[in-house]
């Protein structure tokens, strides 16, 4: 589906038309700021119907404002050798169908007749397109011919000399040779949109006999939006940088989790293919001259890695910046611009996550997002976006890339909190609390096991054994739902008391939550339990791991007093819980299910 | 059913405070053209999940003629 806002794509097979478009239009008008005014002559053979108040949402949307003068209906020819004065167009728009062509092949015809039609048919757009040249110096705009959908030839319709599709598909060779050799003049590729749509949505034939619509409205807004996306591309509107995402979104897997060999990219697998797909296009859209680049939550080392993998495409040389840190993505994002010397409205942001997404849309409106979570959709979406149609392509779009292998030089930059706490608390994170259980030991043993970044001790469990932890034992299970859905299990803390202590046997927690300061909130809980049973010092352990150095901190950071290191270079910690204990979290909704 | 109606007026109108009734015809909202009737057309089938057939859009000159084709095509 194609954007409605400059930061919003919508996912779906055909694009739905806005009901209310005289508000959309003044929603824009007014918060749409120095918009670049051009003038737009729609020059049709049929009826235009909504595809101008399309086309004039969809370019406001790009920061463009539109003056749209529609011809006469069926006089496109007229008025682009005689008419339109004293209007000056900057960009004509010639809308026309085969319905237009006055000639078409005829059964009865020759060969050489056919071929004459052909001729006088190019010749005379060829006539239209210099006229409204020489007369208004402008860009035109012509699309080439979708097919009808009918075919009395069937198939031969395409390789007999007198069938119809066989005629527009030379027709549209001749139209894109033309391209090629003139300078402003740009080919809406029709052939291919309404074969996208599908000619059974794009053609209907009700509209077409009763308002002469040569396009359904259903299909309107995407032509229409294809328009603008050319039009922002003649004005050197064409977005030029890609910030994405590495885990689950370039590549299968999260490689601090499973390491380099546990990625899915490539090698036969239909996941991993589909990844393989995607670099595919990324890395020749790279080779048109749009820049590449990553933010990750990953060590750097680790996230460097990834590119190791077998079947990896893309490598780290590929991406212009790469930035991987636990900060919050939208602070790289703004150092990534920085970097690049490129406006934030330059970027278009890909990430499974639709958490991250929703940041930068909250806290960086100006750059555009891609709603969708799994490669198959983001490759689509991305496509049909629009946002990096180009108008041509030179030698220097296509060596850009090597001249901005930059270093990521890292300028300070202080985080927004108040920013950064809003977009938190508009999550609505709800985490409900429950000690280890016979229910739930599988699915904590299965957490403690397989997660290896946020992992104090490296300490292992069968399921037996955490069904095992009652009594002494001081267990917390934290389960976060979000406005997004239900995460699951993500947390589990195991703390043995003794002698008025409590000593941290293990705490865990996923890496699809991380950022959410839900350490903060499991933390307050687990005093909540020390308090409850007389318990005043939580003494723990860090046992450093090649994965887990992303909690080294972690104590530090809630409070706790460095000890002597341990023999085999852990770390020991100790926290008094104080009397008056302020909570630390301050951004999830805590319920208990005790 | 009317009410119904009546939003897809008010959003092609882009006026919520816009109000018909079954006598109202093309003669009593400003801009209601050619154009527009087209629009409110579609989004009338949207709406009630029909599809007018080509001799029934000559038939649709008023409100009250497209509340009795509405009528008879979800009853179908």
């Amino acid at each position: 589906m194609r954007p409605f806002s400059n930061n919003n794509v919508l996912g779906g097979e055909v694009m739905a038309a806005i009901p209310n478009k005289k508000k959309r239009k003044r929603e824009l008008l007014s918060t749409v700021k120095n918009p670049l005014k051009i003038k737009i002559a729609f020059l049709t053979g049929g009826s235009p119907g909504e595809i101008p108040e399309y086309l004039e949402i969809f370019l406001l949307e790009r920061g463009i404002m539109p003056e749209i003068y529609i011809g006469g209906y069926n006089r496109y020819y007229e008025d682009a050798v005689y008419g339109i004065n004293p209007f000056a167009p900057d960009i004509i728009y010639f809308h026309t169908t085969y319905h237009d062509i006055k000639s078409q092949p005829e059964i009865t015809d020759s060969p050489e007749t056919v071929t004459g039609k052909l001729d006088e048919e190019f010749e005379r757009l060829k006539t239209m397109w210099g006229t409204a040249r020489a007369r208004f110096s402008c860009a035109i705009v012509q699309n080439n011919f979708g097919y009808p959908p009918e075919r009395t030839l069937g198939n031969l319709d395409c390789s007999d000399y007198r069938g119809i599709t066989g005629f527009l598909s030379a027709l549209n060779l001749k139209i894109s040779k033309y391209a090629r050799e003139t300078p402003g003049f740009y080919v809406q590729d029709i052939a291919y949109l309404s074969a996208r749509e599908g000619l059974n949505e794009w053609n209907n034939a009700v509209y077409m006999h009763m308002y002469k619509y040569t396009v359904s409205l259903k299909c309107m807004p995407a032509l229409a939006g294809n328009l603008a996306d050319i039009t922002a591309a003649i004005y050197g509107r064409r977005k030029k940088c890609l910030v994405l995402d590495l885990d689950n979104t370039l590549w299968g897997g999260i490689v601090g989790e499973t390491g380099v060999s546990g990625l899915k990219i490539g090698q036969g697998d239909p996941e991993g293919e589909a990844f393989l797909a995607f670099q595919k296009y990324l890395l020749r859209l790279k080779q048109t001259g749009i820049l590449l680049a990553a933010t990750s939550k990953n060590e750097e080392s680790v996230a460097i890695s990834g590119f190791d993998a077998d079947g990896m495409l893309l490598k780290r040389d590929d991406f212009a910046a790469f930035i991987a840190n636990w900060e919050p993505k939208h602070e790289n994002i703004v150092k990534i611009a920085e970097t690049l010397n490129i406006g934030l409205d330059s970027i278009v942001f890909v990430d499974d996550n639709p958490a991250e997404r929703e940041l930068i849309k909250k806290l960086l409106p100006e750059v555009a997002v891609i709603d969708a979570s799994e490669p198959i959709r983001f490759l689509r979406e991305l496509d049909q976006s629009g946002f990096f149609e180009p108008a041509s392509l030179s030698k220097d779009d296509v060596s850009r890339a090597e001249t901005y292998r930059a270093n990521t030089s890292r300028t300070a930059y202080k985080a927004e909190f108040d920013d950064y706490y809003e977009y938190l608390k508009s999550l609505s994170m709800e985490c409900f609390f429950m000690p280890i259980d016979e229910g739930n030991a599988a699915r904590v043993a299965s957490l403690i096991n397989k997660t290896n970044q946020f992992n104090m001790t490296g300490l292992k469990l069968t399921e037996a054994e955490a069904a095992a932890m009652s009594g002494d034992y001081i267990t917390v299970c934290a389960r976060l739902e979000d406005k997004f859905g239900d995460n699951g299990l993500v947390s589990v803390f195991i703390g043995k008391a003794e002698n008025g202590a409590c000593s941290v046997l293990q705490w865990v927690m996923s890496c699809r939550v991380f950022g959410r300061k839900l350490e903060y909130a499991v933390f307050d809980e687990v005093v909540r339990l020390c308090r409850a049973n007389g318990t005043k010092l939580i003494k723990g352990v860090y046992m450093p791991t090649r994965k887990n150095t992303p909690v080294a901190s972690l104590y530090e950071i809630l409070g706790f007093r460095r000890g002597s290191a341990g023999e085999n270079g852990e770390s020991v910690w100790e926290y008094e819980i104080p009397e008056e204990y302020e909570s630390k979290n301050d951004v999830i909704d805590i319920k208990h299910q005790y | 059913m009317l009410e119904r109606l009546q939003q897809i007026f008010r959003d092609t109108f882009d006026d919520e405070t816009l109000t018909i009734s079954p006598e109202t015809t093309p003669d009593d909202i400003d801009g209601w053209d050619s154009l527009a009737h087209i629009s409110i057309i579609a989004a009338v089938q949207d709406e009630f999940d029909i599809e007018f057939e080509l001799s029934e859009f000559a038939e649709i000159t008023s409100v009250a003629s497209l509340l009795a084709l509405i009528r008879t095509k979800t009853a179908q």
